[in-house]
């Protein structure tokens, strides 16, 4: 969930009311855009907002929220309108880039006042919006520039990796863009998004000076944003066009927010066929008109509201109204509500207007008979048998390694599901079997007193080709026993009970299993079916585990025992 | 180190000493031990019983108890079963499709990379063979919105990624799986008890192996006002709560969304589920056509709460004193 650090100060300028700086009451407010407070502190100016809404970029900065609030606050209703005044940059986009990175968007914001705290804001806004919304900028990225640095028309072109250098931002020496990709912080994190092509994407003025290598890294020269700079060109490339254009604008109205005049550039496409136009003027904050159907909002949130307060609770939720009939509203949906996919977010936007603790919660009794899974009540028997023969329920994460598997347990390796991406060294696959995790367990208790007693009823998790995941779920039940007379004796008789108070006829056979000791252990046949092994503890196990008295174990596959056959 | 001399002293009591008590009738033999033979053979009334120093102090005994977490889950099972919700079960391996897709997350989302979900390294793809014609659907649905009258979420949907096993990152994905199975009737009412798995960093908040208790209600009449009426049931029948708050919330999969707070006094509010309504996008491919009511709880606060535990991480607790020492009631 995005999180943004902003100044109170400024989150209460921008909103252009004072507020209540009480905790609770920011909370409320906020959760009219699905945000909360994480901190407030008064005294160093920070409120740190967490954004629940993951497909809000346009919340993801004090402007944003702010603006976001400003309707629900009834400071003003409806949305505000931005405008944007005539071309004043032209940007060339070159043959070949169709397959790399096909789309720029820019804007010009001229007369900025901006200082340190703003300009902080914008690169956390960018970084939020290259990150998320730009999917780690392969689909969108954004560059600023000091436009008074700059000479139009811009160039936006693929060339080869070794045909240009230039100071990339934070370095004082020029690099090749494959010296980039090789050397600079931001070349080796997003190489791979160009890497895979023979040209890189390279935007330059018309004096060949370079702004920036998208989606990697700015010029130093004309990258630099200071309290000083009056004039910034936003430039946003991407991959799909609706994109790049709503991050264009997402960036444009953070900083028009603050202050300024916004200018367009237009776009010369070079291949109509794969553009389907030739010339684009950007940006665009256009609203788009999203038909709201009556009956079906009236049908999903159960409120018996009419056209004219529907309307009404738009305009508070900060959206504009183009028309009102009997059986719909034409909603205007502000360019930086990126978010409006379906009438059902509209709808939401509805409800929340109207307030959810408004809503008389209704329930339904419905026909329906309730049930559990069918396994849990022989599950519940069983763990029920085990606490009466004295052992201790643990439970235990099914993620683990194949040391505690397989190397401590004395086993040859075997094949279980491995994960691609584990966090932690300690949980790189799923168990297929329980009896590690207790013996772990065990390990860490072997400062408390004896007999110590437990089990655990869990699933395990084996490989099928049979089925669609290629792997299945099975119960398990494994037992330990560990104190200094436990013997196989002992846990002979623990399964015995057991099995009896199942009503099931079970037998034991020779087995080898080198976690046991040789000729203290045996498989356990049910319906001449293997479905466990029980013993004593090899003592080179006992070793790994550096547990220190004689234990005993059994395992058993429940789904073997008792689900299929019931 | 220091020694101590050993002394011992012995003292005998002479024959005529024994003579004299056992005649005088003042002071018998006595016994600490009762023994089957004394009692059948009577002798024990020549004895006189040892009595004892009851203040002395005993071993423990450690009886076997369940796992007061697992016991707290049978708890929740048992309510929502009262309350007519039938269980839903499914592996912890999950197919990318059932996790994400069928529930409206984009194939780029941030959610579904190596950080937001664990990815299985073999095999890493799964068998979607069975589910052409819903793949097609879903697939038209993210790119452009299909006939749900969505926008879509604007990229090119692959059909090799809705095949990526990964662990299920939550339970709706059985969710997705029982609306698509066409195994119910209208109404219905379905929960899960899903062991979870994220690649979270593991601290006192989060764990990357989780329990989540989730489910659906599925009724034409449906509306918000039975979302709230659900939510606010849940609050009071498994969290006991005294009183319930509403707000706004995000999932990518329902729409409109809500978050659930409930108040207990002596606990204080408590962040205790996330629901929403499905949105088109999610059952209008799995070809159900009336509303449908998704609704999770966050039953490990609640548990710790319970428990007096600050540190989620003790749900999995290894420590066996405290298992043995945590009272039942």
């Amino acid at each position: 969930m995005p999180t943004i650090d902003v100044s109170y100060i400024e989150f209460e300028t921008l909103l252009g009311i004072k507020l209540d700086a009480d905790l609770n009451k920011l909370d409320d407010i906020l959760s009219l855009v699905k945000s909360e407070v994480k901190l407030f502190n008064r005294q160093d100016d920070v409120l740190t907002i967490e954004i629940k809404d993951t497909n809000r970029p346009d919340l993801w900065s004090v402007e944003g929220v702010t603006r976001g609030l400003r309707s629900y606050l009834k400071i003003e209703s409806g949305p505000r309108d931005y405008f944007v005044d005539d071309p004043i940059v032209d940007v060339n986009v070159d043959f070949g880039l169709e397959k790399i990175r096909p789309y720029i968007c820019c804007s010009i914001i001229k007369d900025l006042k901006l200082d340190d705290t703003k300009i902080k804001g914008f690169m956390h806004l960018q970084e939020k919006l290259d990150q998320t919304y730009g999917r780690s900028r392969q689909k969108t990225s954004i560059g600023l520039y000091d436009f008074d640095l700059i000479t139009p028309p811009l160039n936006y072109v693929a060339v080869a990796p070794n045909d240009y250098s230039f100071i990339p931002l934070g370095f004082d020496n020029e690099l090749t863009l494959s010296e980039i990709l090789e050397k600079h912080p931001k070349g080796i994190e997003y190489g791979h998004i160009v890497k895979k092509n023979a040209n890189y994407p390279l935007l330059l003025d018309s004096k060949q000076k370079i702004l920036s290598f998208p989606p990697i890294i700015n010029s130093n020269d004309l990258g630099k944003i200071t309290d000083q700079t009056r004039n910034i060109l936003v430039e946003v490339t991407g991959t799909m066009y609706q994109t790049t254009a709503n991050t264009l604008n997402l960036v444009s109205l953070a900083l028009l927010d603050q202050s300024g005049k916004a200018y367009a550039a237009i776009i010369n496409y070079p291949d109509e066929h794969f553009y389907k136009k030739t010339i684009d003027e950007t940006p665009n904050f256009n609203y788009r008109i999203v038909n709201l159907d009556i009956n079906y909002t009236k049908k999903l949130l159960g409120l018996d509201l009419s056209p004219k307060k529907i309307a009404d609770l738009l305009l508070t939720a900060g959206m504009g109204i183009e028309k009102i009939n009997n059986t719909s509203v034409d909603v205007r949906v502000p360019c930086y509500r990126v978010d409006v996919m379906h009438q059902v977010d509209l709808i939401e936007d509805v409800a929340i207007s109207f307030g959810y603790n408004n809503i008389k919660p209704i329930w339904r009794d419905l026909p329906t008979t309730g049930s559990m899974r069918s396994e849990q009540d022989l599950i519940d028997l069983v763990r029920e048998l085990m606490v009466g023969l004295g052992f201790q329920e643990t439970l235990n994460y099914t993620l683990t390694n194949s040391e505690t598997l397989f190397k401590k347990m004395n086993c040859k390796q075997q094949k279980v599901i491995e994960l691609l991406n584990p966090k932690i060294i300690t949980m790189t696959c799923l168990r297929n079997w329980i009896l590690p995790s207790l013996m772990n367990f065990l390990s860490q208790n072997q400062s408390l007193e004896f007999p110590q007693k437990i089990f655990e009823l869990g699933t395990v998790t084996l490989l099928d080709n049979s089925t669609e995941t290629l792997s299945r779920d099975e119960f398990k039940l494994a037992t330990v026993t560990t104190h200094s007379n436990a013997s196989f004796t002992e846990i002979k008789s623990v399964v015995t009970s057991l099995f009896m108070n199942l009503g099931i006829d079970w037998s034991i056979e020779n087995v080898s299993h080198s976690s046991f000791i040789r000729g203290r252990l045996g498989k356990i046949i049910v319906n001449k079916k293997e479905v466990g092994v029980l013993g004593e503890i090899h003592p080179k196990v006992l070793e790994e585990w550096k547990l220190e008295n004689p234990a005993a174990a059994f395992e058993i596959n429940l789904n073997n025992v008792l689900f299929f056959n019931s | 180190m220091t020694t101590v001399d050993k002394i011992s002293r012995v003292f005998e009591i002479t024959k005529l000493g024994i003579e004299t008590l056992r005649n005088s009738n003042l002071i018998q033999d006595k016994i600490t031990q009762l023994t089957p033979n004394l009692i059948l053979s009577g002798k024990w009334k020549n004895f006189q019983l040892q009595e004892y120093n009851i203040q002395a102090p005993v071993t423990n005994v450690w009886c076997g108890k369940k796992h007061p977490y697992m016991r707290f889950l049978e708890e929740v099972r048992t309510k929502l079963v009262t309350l007519g919700f039938n269980e839903m079960t499914g592996s912890s391996v999950e197919l990318s499709f059932f996790n994400f897709d069928a529930l409206y997350t984009p194939q780029d989302h941030p959610a579904r990379e190596i950080f937001g979900i664990y990815q299985v390294k073999d095999p890493q793809f799964g068998n979607i063979n069975k589910y052409q014609s819903t793949l097609q659907k879903v697939k038209a649905t993210h790119e452009n919105g299909w006939k749900t009258g969505s926008t879509g979420w604007d990229y090119n949907y692959s059909k090799k990624e809705a095949r990526r096993l990964i662990l299920r990152g939550h339970g709706t994905c059985l969710s997705a799986r029982t609306l698509l199975s066409k195994n119910f009737e209208v109404p219905c009412k379905y929960f899960s008890i899903a062991r979870c798995y994220r690649p979270e960093v593991v601290d006192k908040t989060h764990l990357s192996e989780f329990n989540q208790v989730e489910g659906i209600v599925v009724d034409e009449k449906l509306t918000l006002r039975d979302l709230l009426g659900v939510l606010a049931r849940f609050a009071i029948e498994v969290a006991g709560a005294d009183e319930v708050r509403f707000k706004p919330d995000y999932f990518p999969f329902t729409e409109p969304s809500v978050e659930l707070s409930a108040f207990k006094k002596g606990y204080g509010w408590i962040e205790f589920g996330g629901s929403g309504i499905f949105r088109p996008e999610v059952t209008m491919p799995l070809d159900v056509d009336v509303p449908v009511i998704a609704w999770g709880l966050g039953i490990d606060r609640l548990f710790m709460m319970k428990s007096g535990l600050t540190d989620i991480r003790e749900i999995f607790s290894q420590d066996l004193d405290w298992l043995r020492r945590k009272e039942v009631i």
